[in-house]
């Protein structure tokens, strides 16, 4: 193809964006004057706390990518297993009604958490160590193995069955605050703080203690960081015990919100989950902050495109950003401009 | 056929004198398509009717399963770009198809405008079956239409994003069918417009009341001389037949080693002189066409019918498996594992909760043991078994009138015998061991 033609080429799509961008752009603004600020303030809110969610399971997908250079599909299944570990753990031991939420909440998050982190490790020391040189490909289908295996096994009569579940609702929830006609609920809230302080603490891990900095360092590269003395296999364990920690806290958030939870191999968990993965792409895989402006940008696009467009092409938006992405900056809106990876 | 590039033509001018007759070499490269096509038709005339509905169902299924697997290893297994969207090909190629035999036929007149439901018309290879298989083709052209949007982004991106991308556009033609509204009834149908029809492909319920064209119920004739049932296991084993063929000659030329270069080393591919781009596009161009056929047969194919719901993620992820443990790029590989992937859930419909559950941990520790699949690359005339016991028997049974009298006779043949008889000499190099194909290409790696 000749520069020139090349130039008109980008000249039509560039003017075809634009004018779909403007079409997009009238219906939205049409929608935003027809609905008010109700509607508006009411999308703000359901975009932060999906956002929130998204934001914990794309960040163990990005720290396993960072680690391992590899996409671990399994990730949504610890998802879906933290969500229906945690409503075990409250069924089982019948907190929800005894206990009083301020036990039952932290003690219920721990024990998922912990869960799910065991979880995780176990997975990667069965199958994923013993093809730690093998090629991309392999890994990616061994990933799928997995996933597969936790769906399916979660479905089993003896694990949790195949009828969906209705979570006991551990915080008494009620409005906190109105504005506008905008029930600012508890969980909403408990939702976004407990996310934000997650996040925090992860951050933190990751750039302020010795932990982090080998992360960091067998990110960078596993062989010189190997030869400084960091035990790499111990570092890739901790590692997907820490996304899946995150992916446990972020099962137990989503099933305090939406109450019901469904069969583990139900496609909205796969979808819920492959939406996480691409907040973690379109954030730039291997990078902390852009999984979280990843996830925010990702619900900011379907809760929007929702309320305004169409309720029922929700995950069409979200992949179609997705291939915009991969096709226009393969690594991500802060892949390369962000250097730190994890 | 006078292209100074013919291998044959070359190694006869070096030989001397040497020429094939083109009518003979034409008869023998035809060959295998008679042959398919006279064992589809004994499947369809003499097996089904003795194994009766059930199993005929079943033969149905396992025919479908192969054009649909062996056209995602021509992606996966050869060229080596993982899609794990196939079925979203093969629903495109599926409603492509029904749109044309259900709207189709009603607008053919063939269908009385009060009825429900379009059924088969005209015999056995009847103005029906040509619609068919016009479907089938068309069904296969526009999955390839499809194939070339997904197959560029496939310059781009490779490995994990790739497969990525595929993901996405099968969720994306699910998301849009399930937004389509239910199929018009006949009675409306007839004087609907071509938008009218495409906007009305069944939504979430599915595609209802396509006609079943491919059926189980044995053809036969009964005793006043009138063609019962249809022939659907006819076709679908000539679309296995052409499926299979297409993948072998692709496999075994030119076009085809290029893509097994790409998939074991792009780079260096493209350093050999292979168009890489080109490659990768067609190789998606050629699968999405074969998922499309494979799609509308299963379109066609009584008892099932086309909805999003079934032919989503997880249809894809079973062709995945399919291609993986038979073998990532062998052809009988992967028909082996198509078919025994079939037969095994219906066989063990008691333990169908555990079947998944055994799908997986089979996929994960087939990598881990044998990451090339069952097969490997390896066809099953390159096992050691076929060599030593069938090949003799074959040469006896065919030698001077269906293959040359002397394999040596054929540049390729002769080379092959060359390669054994060096693995022969050294039977610890390369090919056997999975350690050859396991070496990681560490390019992306690099900080």
């Amino acid at each position: 193809m000749s520069a020139k033609s090349k130039q008109t080429t980008w000249i039509v799509v560039g003017v075809l964006a634009l004018a779909f961008a403007a079409t997009l752009g009238k219906t939205i603004a049409l929608g935003l004057v027809e609905g008010g600020p109700t509607k508006l303030l009411q999308t703000v809110v359901n975009t932060v706390a999906l956002g929130s969610m998204y934001a914990l399971t794309a960040l163990g997908y990005t720290l396993v990518y960072g680690v391992l250079r590899f996409i671990n599909f399994a990730h949504s299944d610890v998802f879906t297993f933290g969500a229906w570990i945690s409503f075990a753990i409250a069924s089982a031991f019948g907190w929800a009604v005894t206990e009083s939420p301020l036990f039952a909440m932290p003690m219920i998050l721990l024990l998922a958490m912990a869960a799910c982190a065991a979880l995780g490790v176990t997975i990667e020391a069965l199958a994923y160590r013993p093809l730690r040189r093998a090629p991309r490909l392999n890994v990616l289908i061994t990933a799928i193995g997995v996933s597969l295996l936790l769906q399916n096994v979660g479905q089993l009569k003896f694990v949790f069955g195949t009828q969906p579940q209705h979570m006991p609702a551990l915080i008494h929830d009620s409005s906190l605050i109105e504005i506008s006609g905008v029930h600012i609920r508890v969980v909403d809230v408990t939702v976004v703080l407990l996310a934000a302080v997650l996040l925090v603490a992860l951050e933190a891990l990751v750039y302020r203690t010795k932990l982090g900095r080998a992360m960091r360092a067998v990110s960078f590269d596993e062989r010189v960081a190997s030869l400084m003395g960091i035990n790499v296999n111990r570092i890739v364990s901790i590692t997907f015990g820490i996304g899946s920690a995150l992916a446990a806290a972020g099962g137990l958030l989503f099933a305090l919100k939406y109450e019901s939870i469904k069969q583990t191999a139900d496609s909205t968990w796969v979808l819920l989950g492959l939406k996480a993965f691409v907040a973690a792409v379109v954030g730039g895989i291997g990078n902390v902050r852009g999984a979280v402006a990843g996830a925010v940008l990702i619900a900011f696009v379907e809760m929007f495109g929702a309320a305004y467009l169409s309720p029922h092409m929700r995950d069409l938006y979200v992949f179609v950003i997705l291939i915009v992405v991969l096709l226009v900056k393969p690594s991500g809106l802060f892949g390369k401009s962000v250097v730190e990876k994890v | 056929m006078t292209t100074p590039r013919d291998p044959t033509r070359l190694l006869a001018a070096r030989v001397g004198g040497f020429m094939p007759n083109p009518i003979v070499t034409a008869a023998r490269s035809l060959w295998p398509l008679v042959f398919g096509l006279v064992i589809a038709f004994a499947l369809q005339s003499l097996v089904a009717p003795m194994i009766g509905p059930f199993y005929a169902k079943m033969l149905l299924d396992i025919g479908i399963a192969i054009v649909l697997a062996s056209s995602l290893n021509i992606v996966n297994g050869f060229a080596g770009q993982f899609s794990i969207g196939h079925a979203g090909f093969m629903m495109v190629g599926g409603y492509a198809a029904a749109l044309v035999t259900y709207y189709g036929s009603i607008k053919l007149g063939w269908i009385a405008p009060d009825a429900y439901g379009v059924d088969v018309h005209g015999g056995f290879m009847g103005s029906g079956d040509a619609l068919f298989m016009f479907a089938c083709v068309f069904g296969g052209v526009v999955a390839a239409l499809a194939g070339l949007v997904v197959g560029l982004p496939s310059l781009r991106l490779r490995g994990d994003y790739l497969a990525i991308v595929t993901l996405g556009f099968g969720e994306i033609v699910r998301v849009l069918v399930q937004q389509s509204s239910e199929v018009l009834e006949p009675k409306v149908a007839a004087g609907a417009t071509l938008l009218d029809a495409v906007k009305h492909i069944g939504g979430p319920l599915g595609f209802t009341g396509t006609p079943t064209y491919v059926s189980a119920t044995p053809w036969i004739e009964n005793a006043a001389g009138e063609q019962t049932g249809h022939a659907g296991i006819f076709f679908t084993f000539m679309f296995v037949a052409i499926v299979l063929i297409a993948a072998y000659r692709l496999k075994s030329s030119s076009h085809g080693r290029a893509l097994l270069a790409v998939r074991e080393n792009e780079i260096a591919a493209e350093a050999m002189g292979v168009n890489t781009a080109r490659a990768k596009v067609s190789a998606f161009v050629m699968a999405a066409f074969f998922a499309g056929v494979g799609g509308a047969l299963f379109a066609h194919e009584i008892g099932t019918t086309l909805n999003p719901k079934e032919l989503g993620f997880q249809k894809s992820i079973d062709l995945v498996i399919m291609v993986v443990l038979g073998g990532m790029g062998s052809i009988t590989g992967v028909v082996l594992a198509a078919t025994i992937l079939t037969i095994l859930p219906e066989l063990f419909r008691e333990f169908a909760q555990y079947r998944m559950p055994v799908y997986a941990l089979a996929l994960i520790i087939v990598m881990i043991v044998r990451p090339q699949g069952l097969f490997g690359i390896k066809e099953l005339w390159d096992l050691k078994v076929w060599r030593r016991y069938v090949i003799p028997v074959w040469r006896k049974v065919a030698g001077g009138w269906l293959i040359p009298k002397q394999e040596g006779d054929l540049p390729i043949a002769m080379a092959r015998d060359l390669s054994s008889e060096r693995a022969g000499a050294q039977p610890a190099v390369a090919e056997d061991s999975p350690k050859a194909e396991a070496t990681p290409p560490d390019e992306d790696k690099a900080p």
